[in-house]
């Protein structure tokens, strides 16, 4: 289960990291055309930032299932390998609801967002297509923390 | 618990819940969460936590982040480190520590496309150790080079720190960047120092190499002028306000990518392993803004910051008293804890008092950033240290027995830094 999720926060991880790419490629475009004829891309802030949504949203999952996120071990890593593996667990389960939290509420701002009729400054792009990004980065994460959460405390109940 | 005391006690709850092995990024998010909901109600929770993250991440200017991040990542696995370390090495490497002096040089040079310390001093660990070890160099002065050097990847632009120093003070990032450069020279020198001073005491350390020719050395230099136009155009355009930072950024991205590609450095497993090291490095750096934005809701709502402000101002020390005591109470917490989170975690308030007592903001941005560099290689948690451990095997002690003498270069830049501050700030005051 553990290699599944890692081979789909990859793919996530990856689509996010092109699409910040492909944002980069107008940026140079835009960069270009403003300084040689003068005529800039309609809408380039709204590219960019949606390609910055993509990028960062759809990194997140795969940086807490291969446990990226910046922390302090050296204070429990004294515990015994069982102790160790349940606290893991149970830090995976606090990631877990954290983001299941923050996923939640974010779906509810959105649909206040959407149901409002929000759109982007310039392109005029729904609300919608810069959450989306935000709701399935936070929802995949929090799968990838209770599938840690699994693995840890599968550890910590075998002999 | 409300007002002050129970901002106090959030920053409490985070240290314990850090201590217990969570992600400094969710006991920020999770303390703010409910530290918001126990002070103003249950029924404010959507609101942060609905809104908060969504507000962390979609500000254009954030773009400069991931930017500058694949700009490093991608300079790095295009093998620009190896160029940089063959050709200071063959100008230095054979004085008495040379081979030291150039693994500094390099890292300095590096850091001027990479603008993460840890990073620079991965890339450069794999470069330069072996090559040390090879010229039957001391370990410890081999890995303490590395990890000192590294850091200068912070200082000198472009620096992931000063883009969140300024996107969190609303000062100008094109400003910060430029004010890095002379105490990131600065720091290379004093560091070199610091190799010269434990090589003169102890010559074993680092035993002089043979000269390299002219010809050699041309040739050695013939890739290095990728980083100097890398970074010639990245910070000169900025400099000169030819581009935006998210511009100059986006510029120093391709630029990197593209460089990698046509010096056929860029294979495919290569490739994807810089793509995978750039979206960890931003979903980590990420994580912890969208935490940091939920704890700073919480102690904003709390009315810490203008208590503390009050407090320090009754105690009627002098600014600069108040200054030192804030360098040493960010030394000893860089020592404890990740450079960001301690930037994300009391920049803040402590940024309120900084103007309250009359500081330059570009000038305390720099001296932020010096003691975060000391914080990633003092122990028990300086991460320059574990990546060099990481990249040698080396046991912690040999790493950390070399780091004294920078340890002591970096406190005597902070002196300088304070002493000097148009080191810091001439450079920001010049542009447009």
């Amino acid at each position: 289960m553990t290699r599944l999720a890692d081979r789909l926060a990859l793919g996530l991880a990856l689509f996010g990291v092109c699409v910040l790419g492909l944002g980069t490629l107008i940026l140079m475009a835009d960069i270009a055309m403003r300084r040689s004829i003068g005529v800039s891309i309609t809408g380039i802030g709204d590219i960019t930032q949606l390609a910055q949504m993509f990028c960062i949203s759809l990194a997140l999952p795969i940086a807490f299932l291969r446990e990226g996120n910046v922390g302090v071990d050296f204070i429990t890593d004294s515990l015994r390998p069982r102790a160790l593996a349940a606290l893991k667990g149970c830090v995976q389960l606090v990631n877990g609801v954290f983001l299941a939290a923050v996923a939640w509420y974010s779906l509810k701002q959105a649909g206040i967002q959407i149901d409002q009729g929000d759109k982007s400054q310039t392109l005029g792009l729904p609300i919608a297509v810069y959450w989306v990004p935000l709701l399935a980065g936070t929802t995949l994460a929090t799968l990838a923390c209770a599938v840690l959460a699994l693995r840890d405390f599968g550890k910590a109940r075998s002999p | 618990m409300t007002g002050p005391l129970a901002g106090a006690a959030g920053f409490a709850a985070v240290l314990v819940l850090i201590a217990a092995r969570v992600p400094v990024a969710v006991s920020m998010g999770v303390v703010g969460t409910l530290g918001y909901g126990l002070v103003n109600g249950w029924a404010t929770l959507g609101f942060v936590l609905g809104r908060s993250p969504f507000e962390t991440i979609f500000p254009v200017s954030l773009s400069v982040l991931p930017l500058f991040i694949m700009m490093g990542v991608f300079a790095a696995h295009g093998g620009l480190s190896k160029s940089l370390y063959g050709f200071v090495a063959s100008l230095i490497g054979h004085f008495r520590g040379g081979l030291a002096l150039a693994t500094v040089g390099a890292c300095a040079i590096f850091g001027a496309v990479c603008g993460s310390a840890i990073a620079t001093a991965a890339t450069m660990g794999r470069v330069a150790m072996p090559e040390m070890r090879r010229a039957g160099y001391d370990d410890r002065l081999s890995s303490a080079s590395v990890a000192a050097g590294g850091t200068l990847g912070v200082m000198i632009p472009p620096s992931i720190l000063f883009v969140i120093y300024g996107l969190m003070t609303e000062q100008s990032i094109g400003k910060l960047l430029a004010a890095g450069i002379l105490p990131g020279i600065l720091g290379t020198v004093l560091y070199m120092g610091a190799v010269s001073w434990a090589t003169a005491r102890d010559p074993k350390l680092g035993p002089a190499g043979p000269r390299s020719g002219w010809a050699a050395r041309i040739k050695a230099g013939k890739d290095v002028w990728q980083v100097v136009i890398l970074f010639g155009v990245v910070l000169g355009g900025m400099y000169f306000g030819l581009f935006s930072p998210t511009e100059a950024a986006a510029v120093g991205a391709f630029g990197a990518v593209v460089l990698a590609w046509v010096g056929g450095k860029l294979k495919r497993e290569n490739a994807t392993e810089a793509v995978i090291e750039t979206a960890m490095t931003t979903g980590m750096i990420f994580t912890i803004l969208i935490g940091a934005g939920i704890f700073n809701y919480f102690i904003d709502s709390t009315g810490l910051t203008d208590a503390l402000v009050k407090w320090v101002g009754d105690l009627g020390y002098s600014r600069w008293m108040v200054m030192l005591l804030l360098m040493v109470m960010y030394i000893i917490l860089g020592a404890l804890m990740d450079e960001l989170a301690m930037m994300l975690l009391t920049v803040g308030p402590v940024f309120k008092l900084i103007m309250a007592l009359g500081f330059d903001p570009i000038w305390f941005g720099v001296m932020f950033v010096t003691v975060c560099e000391i914080g990633m290689i003092v122990p028990p948690v300086g991460i320059n240290l574990f990546v060099i451990q990481g990249v040698t095997g080396l046991p912690l002690q040999t790493i950390v027995r070399g780091i004294t003498p920078f340890v002591v270069a970096d406190c005597f830049r902070l002196l300088i830094l304070a002493l000097v501050p148009a080191i810091a700030t001439w450079l920001p005051g010049r542009m447009g």
